[in-house]
């Protein structure tokens, strides 16, 4: 039978080794410090919305500064529902070229009672990227960077979402032990990433994950996202060693031991953008409670509403 | 002032002539009547769903002449027993009704939502005895005869849906509304027309829309189906004209009195925004346009909310 990757069985049990660092783990706690002790300095700015049910703001806070003393803002639509203190919270992040959409994209959320932040990552939206890179970059966000695993734009991005859920933690209108992270393909690596490197989330459910095992998405990719690396190395064929090198930093199999709340993954067998290989591989180090859902005739978009289902029944572990 | 503004400008002083046949009006009055003396037989069966905000039902009632349709019915969750505005949606041509999760936007600001499957598509089931086969989809099905059109059915059903919620003790009879995508925007056209106690209806893309000119430089599903078959039967093309014309939004547009929404992006060429525009011209009631200059099919879905909760109230 004739499959772009690996077929299911052999999926299920794909477990390459880590290609962590020796200095890894000290990077992210460095790192994961710094980001936690550096000041919010939250804004909330009210918005007009025809449904009542629900309070909406625009929010914002200062994103990780990482060094630099001009730290960029970093925020997104904010949800109070109606119903009673504390809530169950969600932070929803996006994928590789969206932003933080329309209001209505996460209204239902909101409504089902859910306290929820809807983050623009940053250099998409209206979330600024002031790293001042050494380099330049090709085409995208996915080189910015990559010569120097402190300037890489995903370290960056990584701590922005964290600090999201820190932002939504502190409010008073949440639960802090009931907080879920969610988003589909940059946004499962994003859920994926805070589950990681933040104590807070009691649930993750990343749908058809990015940034997963790098060695073999930069040997699959086909499309514009991990071949914006295939590009680069084109380019500088010199530099894949040490781009390489950056890339398992944040690479979600190295980070997938660190996380313990419940994870809900989803992956298409068909999926050429976010290979099943690369999900398998990550899925596979994860260590806690977990359940994969797979779509065997689906690519990208990863069962869709049929997927988004069993999300909102997981979510309901929160009680909303 | 952009181009395509003055674009829509041409357009929107563009009426397009009717092209009814003479008994036109005794065909769908006979239409309308025996869709509505049909008993329903209405089932429901309640699905359980996460969400304790709603109450979700599979439902299902008897097709306009055979079949039967079949629907999600999404209640919300209140705590008083007031009577609940409505809104019924149908998908587009190929789709199907969706998840639950699909609808739950609408559900949830407190409107109860009925989505049933067009007939042939997702689970409802299309038992016309069609005298003819077909080439491909549904839009050349019973292209014969008026009284055998696939649109036929499609249209009845869509009156026997707000009969369904007419039938139920929580809906508000006077708070119902229609929101259709493409061919679901033809049927609730279709529906505001024969029934003034439509409150609102936001026709997204409605299509096909003056049928000859959709035919002939539309780049859509129908536009190809039709053409496959004048192809082969080249012989029938004046009774294919003459079929599609009783189907045709153009003859029915005038008799829509409720306040429409029509979203409307301007990239599209499954539906070409010429057409849908030439619609918007002949409707009678209040009504809004709201270009979408640079979306192919988008639905204005902010601006669908603020219009149905000013109409609806829920």
């Amino acid at each position: 039978m004739w499959t772009f990757d690996l077929p299911l069985e052999e999926l299920e049990t794909y477990k390459p080794a880590r290609t962590a660092q020796p200095d890894f783990e000290e990077f992210w706690e460095r790192t994961k410090a710094e980001g936690l002790a550096q000041p919010l300095n939250p804004e909330l700015v009210p918005v007009d919305y025809p449904v009542k049910r629900v309070q909406v703001f625009s929010a914002t806070f200062d994103g990780y500064a990482g060094g630099s003393d001009q730290p960029p803002r970093a925020g997104g639509w904010f949800f109070i529902p109606e119903d009673p203190a504390p809530r169950p919270a969600l932070v929803i992040y996006h994928g590789y070229h969206g932003y933080r959409d329309r209001i209505s994209t996460h209204l239902p959320w909101a409504l089902m009672g859910f306290v929820v932040l809807a983050m623009d990552v940053r250099g998409r939206g209206e979330a600024p990227d002031w790293t001042e890179y050494e380099g330049g970059h090709g085409l995208g966000w996915m080189t910015r960077g990559i010569m120097n695993k402190e300037e890489y734009l995903y370290r960056f991005a990584y701590m922005d979402c964290v600090r999201g859920v820190e932002f939504i933690a502190g409010r008073p209108e949440v639960d802090p032990d009931r907080i879920g992270v969610l988003g589909g393909s940059q946004g499962g690596a994003l859920s994926l990433a805070v589950a990681a490197l933040s104590d807070r989330p009691a649930i993750a459910m990343p749908m058809v994950p990015f940034l997963c095992y790098y060695p073999d998405a930069v040997k699959m990719a086909r499309e514009n996202q991990y071949g914006e690396l295939n590009n680069y190395f084109i380019r500088y064929p010199e530099r894949e060693a040490e781009g390489m090198k950056t890339l398992s930093y944040v690479d979600n199999m190295n980070l997938a031991p660190w996380i313990t709340c419940p994870t809900l993954v989803s992956v298409g067998l068909r999926d050429t953008t976010c290979p099943p290989s690369t999900v398998y591989a990550t899925y596979n180090h994860l260590t806690c409670e977990k359940e994969i859902l797979y779509y065997p005739y689906d690519m990208h978009s990863g069962g869709g509403d049929a997927h988004r289902e069993k999300v909102i029944e997981w979510a309901h572990r929160l009680n909303p | 002032m952009p181009l395509w503004e003055r674009q829509l400008n041409e357009w929107l002083t563009d009426k397009p002539e009717r092209t009814a046949a003479p008994d036109f009006e005794a065909f769908w009055d006979e239409t309308q009547s025996l869709a509505q003396s049909q008993p329903l037989n209405p089932e429901v069966v309640s699905v359980e769903y996460p969400s304790k905000k709603l109450s979700a039902y599979q439902v299902s009632f008897d097709a306009f002449d055979r079949g039967r349709i079949q629907a999600w019915l999404l209640v919300p969750t209140t705590s008083t027993s007031e009577k609940l505005p409505a809104l019924i949606r149908w998908h587009d041509y190929l789709g199907f009704r969706g998840r639950i999760c699909t609808h739950l936007t609408w559900a949830l600001q407190g409107f109860v939502v009925l989505v049933p499957d067009i007939r042939g598509h997702g689970d409802s089931s299309d038992l016309t005895h069609y005298s003819w086969g077909n080439n491909k989809g549904y839009f050349a099905q019973g292209i014969q005869d008026s009284h055998e059109y696939y649109l036929r059915g499609c249209i009845a059903d869509g009156l026997r849906a707000v009969q369904f919620l007419n039938e139920r003790k929580d809906v508000d009879s006077d708070r119902v509304g229609i929101i259709g995508d493409g061919l679901g925007g033809l049927v609730s056209l279709w529906t505001a027309a024969f029934n003034p106690q439509i409150n609102t209806i936001a026709p997204v893309a409605p299509y096909p829309c003056d049928w000859e000119r959709h035919v002939i430089s539309a780049s859509s599903v129908a536009a190809d189906e039709v053409k496959i078959y004048l192809t082969r039967y080249p012989e029938h093309e004046e009774t294919v004209w003459k079929t599609l014309s009783y189907f045709d939004p153009i003859n029915i547009a005038h008799r829509v009195n409720c306040p429409s929404f029509f979203p409307l992006g301007l990239q599209g060429n499954t539906a070409p925004p010429r057409d849908s525009v030439g619609i918007y011209n002949l409707l009678e009631g209040e009504k809004e346009l709201k270009p979408l200059p640079y979306d192919g099919h988008g639905a204005g879905i902010e601006e669908l909310i603020c219009w149905m909760q000013e109409r609806l109230n829920p």
